[in-house]
C-alpha cells in the first residue's frame, strides 16, 4: 500500500529534535558520497491564473534525491502559481492558492530503493518550513559560537517562526529580537512565541536593531532585497540567511566580512537551475552570487555538509565571523525527513493507504 | 478533482494519430519560445542485486510545460536497472521488483493556471507511444516524400510501436524487420502486420533489412552499434532511439542531421553514488571529444516549425538522433490524452484536496 499523509498529520509526526538528527545523519552522508543532494530544476512559464498583481508566472519545480542508507529516493514537486506583489513598500515574492478550494499544490514522493515502489506520497509544507530552519540550526550548531546566547531575527513571519524553535534547539537562547516590517505582525509574533517557548521574545523597530550586538543574526524574510548590512557585523557573530530570490538577504559586503563562510551546495549556488519560456522575466531574478567577481573565492566556501562531517573547518575562535548561506532546497532534505515521517507514520498507523498498483505498472516504462 | 488513469485508459483513448497531432503542435510552441523542458535530473545508486544481476536504482525526472496549452508535466521513474545478456548481447532492461512484479513510471499533470494536479497516470504506454512519435514525425518532416520501404532494426515493443507510427506518416508498402532471434522476429510481423495493415517481412541479417530501403529505423535495446556507415545508401533517412546504435562515422557522413534537442544531449543530469554505474553510458558518443558539433545540428522542432531546413533532395541522406526523454512530450501527449479521458469519462476521481495544501509551501 502507499501512504497518503496530510500537513497536519505531518505536523504531529515530526518533531524538531528529530528533524535535526535526520538532517545532520543525511548531511553527513552527502559528504561521504553516500546520499545525492539532489539540485533543482524550475520550468517556469506564463500563467493564465488570475492574481491580485499584474505579475504571474507558473512554476514547475522538482528536485530528486537518493539516500543509500535509508534506502528511498525522494522527488520534491511543487505546480505554483508565483506572484510579486509589494507590501509596506517592499516587493516580495508569493504564490497564490488558485488550487480547487484556494490551495496550493507541493508534494513529497518517498520511493523504496530496493523495489522501487512509491511508500508514501504527502504535502511538502510542514516539511518544508522544517527543514529551511532546521538547515539553518544545523548551521548555528557547527559555526555559531558554543556560548551564542542572544538571537537577532530578520522576519517574523512562518518561516521566522519555524526557525525560533529550530534554534532553540541547538543553543542555549536567552532572548531574541525581532524585526517584521509590520508592528502589529511583529508584536503578535513575539507574544506567542515566548509563550510557547519560555524565552525572551523582544519586538525591535529596525533591522538593525534586532541584530546590534547579538550573537547570532538570522535573516529569513522573503524580502528581495538586501536585509543585513556589512556595517551591522560585528566580531564573533554568526550571520545566517534562507535566499537570495531578488538578491542576497545578507548584502554581499557582509559576506565578505565572515572569516568561514559555508554554502548549502557548491554546484547550487547560481539562478542556473531554472528554464524559461521566450519573453518571461521574472522580477526576482538579478544578479545571483555566482555572479559576482568578488564573491567568486565564497562560492568555493565549504559546503555545510563537509562542515558537519568534519570534512572542513569551521570557525577556531571566540572572534571570527561566521556565515551560512541555505540557498535552495536540496532533494536530499526531503529523503531525510520525508523518510522520518514515514517511519512515524508506520509506527504509530496514521494515514490513509491507497492501492500502491495505482502507481505502478504492468508496461515496462 | 484529481484523475488517476491506467495503462489500459492511455491505450483505449490515445491513439498514435492523437500523439502525432500532439507532439507535432508541441515542437511547434517549443520553436516559438512558448514550451519548454525543464533540466532532467537521473540519480542512481547501488542496490541489492536482481536474480544474480549487478542492479542499481535509478531515480529519473523531467518536467516540461506547454503555455500554450496550460499544462505542464512531470514525469518520473523509479526503478531497478539491469544489463543482462541475452543471446549474446548485453542489453539494458529494468526489473519489475514493486509489489505484484511491477514497474514505477508515473505522468503528473498540472494545471499551469491554478497549479493544481490534473491527473496521475503511469507512463509504460505513453513512453513507447512519444518515443515513437517522435521518430516518426523526424520521418514525416524529413525522410523523403516517396519514402515506401522501412528497415527497423529491433523487434521488441519499442519497434512494434514505430512500425505503428511509421505507418502514419508514409504510405509504406512494406517493413523489413531485423532482430537476433528468428522466432521473435517472425511472430513480431505476424502480429504487427495484422494491426497496422502494411507487409512485413522479418529477415535473416540487418543488412537484408536495410538494402534498398528508404527509412531505417533503429530501435532496439542493444548495447552496442547496430547500424554503420558502409551500409548507407543515397536518400536514406535513418533514426534511432539510443545513443550508441548508430556508429559515429554514419553520424558524421550524414547530409543531413538533426538532433532531439541540444540541451538534452550529453549527461550532466546523471549524478550516481558508491560505484553506482550507468552502463548505457559505455558505449555513447554525444558530447564525448571531436562529437560537441552534433549538439549545433538543429533540433527538430527547428525543423518541424520551419525554422531550419531539413531534407533539400532526394539524394541526400538525414539522420535523426531520438536520444533521450524530453519533459515537454509528456505535457503534449498528457494533455491530449487527459482531455479525451474526460470527454470518455475513464479513470477513477480522486479528491485534490489530498493533492493540495492550505500551508504555504
Amino acid at each position: 500500500m502507499t501512504l497518503l499523509l496530510s500537513n497536519e498529520e505531518i505536523e504531529d509526526l515530526l518533531t524538531m529534535p528529530e528533524s535535526l538528527a535526520a538532517l545532520e545523519l543525511a548531511y553527513k552522508d552527502v559528504a561521504e558520497g553516500k546520499a545525492i543532494p539532489g539540485t533543482r530544476a524550475d520550468s517556469v512559464g506564463q500563467t493564465k491564473g488570475e492574481t491580485d498583481t499584474d505579475e504571474a508566472l507558473y512554476q514547475l519545480k522538482m528536485m530528486g534525491s537518493i539516500a543509500e542508507s535509508l534506502e528511498v529516493g525522494a522527488i520534491r514537486i511543487n505546480s505554483d502559481i508565483l506572484t510579486w506583489p509589494t507590501k509596506s513598500g517592499t516587493k516580495r515574492r508569493t504564490k497564490a492558492p488558485l488550487a480547487p478550494n484556494n490551495r496550493w499544490t507541493g508534494l513529497v514522493l518517498l520511493f523504496s530503493m530496493n523495489t522501487g515502489e512509491p511508500l508514501a506520497i504527502f504535502p511538502d509544507g510542514i516539511i518544508q518550513l522544517t527543514r529551511v530552519a532546521a538547515t539553518t540550526a544545523l548551521g548555528i550548531k557547527y559555526m555559531a559560537r558554543e556560548n551564542a546566547k542572544t538571537v537577532g531575527l530578520i522576519g517574523a513571519g512562518e518561516q521566522a517562526r519555524s526557525h525560533v524553535i529550530a534554534t532553540a534547539a541547538v543553543r542555549d537562547v536567552e532572548s531574541f529580537k525581532v524585526y517584521g516590517p509590520t508592528k502589529a505582525n511583529r508584536d503578535a509574533f513575539c507574544q506567542e512565541l515566548q509563550g510557547k517557548t519560555g524565552i525572551q521574545m523582544t519586538p525591535v523597530d529596525s533591522a538593525h536593531e534586532a541584530v546590534e550586538g547579538t550573537d547570532i543574526a538570522i535573516c529569513a524574510t522573503n524580502a528581495l532585497d538586501p536585509v543585513l548590512f556589512q556595517d551591522w557585523v560585528e566580531p564573533g557573530m554568526h550571520i545566517t540567511s534562507i535566499q537570495d530570490k531578488g538578491a542576497s538577504e545578507i548584502e554581499p559586503e557582509a559576506i565578505l566580512k565572515a572569516d568561514v563562510v559555508a554554502v548549502h551546495e557548491r554546484g547550487n549556488m547560481s539562478h542556473g537551475y531554472i528554464t524559461k519560456t521566450k519573453g518571461v522575466n521574472m522580477p526576482d531574478q538579478g544578479e545571483d552570487l555566482t555572479m559576482m567577481p568578488e564573491l567568486e573565492a565564497v562560492m568555493k566556501s565549504p559546503t555545510l555538509a563537509e562542515i558537519i562531517a568534519g570534512l572542513a573547518p569551521s570557525r577556531t575562535s571566540d572572534d571570527q565571523v561566521t556565515c551560512f548561506l541555505n540557498y535552495r532546497g536540496l532533494g536530499v532534505q526531503f529523503a531525510a525527513l520525508g523518510h522520518a515521517v514515514y517511519n512515524n507514520a508506520k509506527k504509530q498507523g496514521v494515514g490513509n493507504e491507497l492501492p500502491t498498483d495505482w502507481f505502478t505498472e504492468n508496461v515496462c516504462p | 478533482m484529481t484523475l488517476v488513469l491506467s495503462n489500459e485508459d492511455v491505450e483505449a483513448a490515445f491513439t498514435m494519430e492523437d500523439c502525432l497531432s500532439a507532439l507535432e503542435e508541441t515542437y511547434r510552441h517549443v520553436a516559438e519560445g512558448q514550451a519548454l523542458t525543464g533540466r532532467r535530473s537521473d540519480v542512481m545508486t547501488p542496490t541489492e542485486p536482481y536474480q544474480g544481476e549487478e542492479a542499481s536504482y535509478l531515480l529519473k525526472i523531467m518536467n516540461g510545460a506547454d503555455a500554450k496549452l496550460g499544462i505542464a508535466a512531470l514525469r518520473l521513474t523509479s526503478e531497478i536497472m539491469i544489463w543482462p545478456e541475452i543471446s549474446g548481447v548485453r542489453r539494458r532492461t529494468k526489473a519489475p521488483r514493486a509489489p505484484n512484479d511491477r514497474w514505477v513510471g508515473l505522468v503528473m499533470l498540472f494545471s499551469t493556471t491554478t497549479g493544481e494536479p490534473l491527473a496521475i497516470f503511469p507512463d509504460g504506454v505513453m513512453q513507447k507511444m512519444r518515443v515513437a512519435a517522435t521518430s516518426a514525425l523526424s520521418a514525416k518532416f524529413i525522410a523523403r516524400e516517396d519514402a515506401e520501404i522501412v528497415a527497423l532494426i529491433g523487434a521488441g515493443w519499442q519497434a512494434g510501436a514505430h512500425a505503428l507510427a511509421l505507418s502514419k506518416v508514409r504510405a509504406l508498402k512494406e517493413i523489413r524487420v531485423f532482430s537476433p532471434t528468428k522466432k521473435r522476429r517472425e511472430t513480431f510481423c505476424k502480429e504487427l502486420q495484422e494491426e497496422i495493415g502494411v507487409t512485413m517481412s522479418p529477415v535473416d541479417s540487418p543488412e537484408a533489412a536495410v538494402q534498398g530501403a528508404d527509412i531505417v529505423q533503429c530501435a532496439t535495446s542493444a548495447m552496442e552499434n547496430v547500424y554503420f556507415k558502409d551500409w548507407m545508401q543515397p536518400g536514406v533517412h535513418v533514426a534511432t532511439i539510443r545513443d550508441g546504435e548508430l556508429e559515429p562515422a554514419m553520424i558524421d557522413a550524414a547530409d543531413v542531421l538533426v538532433i532531439h534537442d541540444p540541451a538534452n544531449m550529453g549527461h550532466a543530469h546523471f549524478q550516481a553514488i558508491g560505484g553506482a554505474r550507468n552502463k548505457d553510458h559505455d558505449n555513447e558518443t554525444a558530447g564525448r571529444e571531436g562529437r560537441d558539433d552534433w549538439t549545433s545540428a538543429p533540433s527538430l522542432a527547428d525543423i518541424i516549425s520551419g525554422k531550419k531546413t531539413g531534407r533539400e533532395n532526394d539524394n541526400q541522406t538525414s539522420c535523426f538522433l531520438n536520444y533521450r526523454g524530453f519533459g515537454v512530450q509528456f505535457a503534449a501527449a498528457g494533455a491530449a490524452f487527459y482531455h479525451k479521458a474526460k470527454e470518455m469519462k475513464l479513470g477513477h476521481d480522486l479528491p485534490t484536496d489530498w493533492f493540495t495544501e492550505d500551508v504555504l509551501p
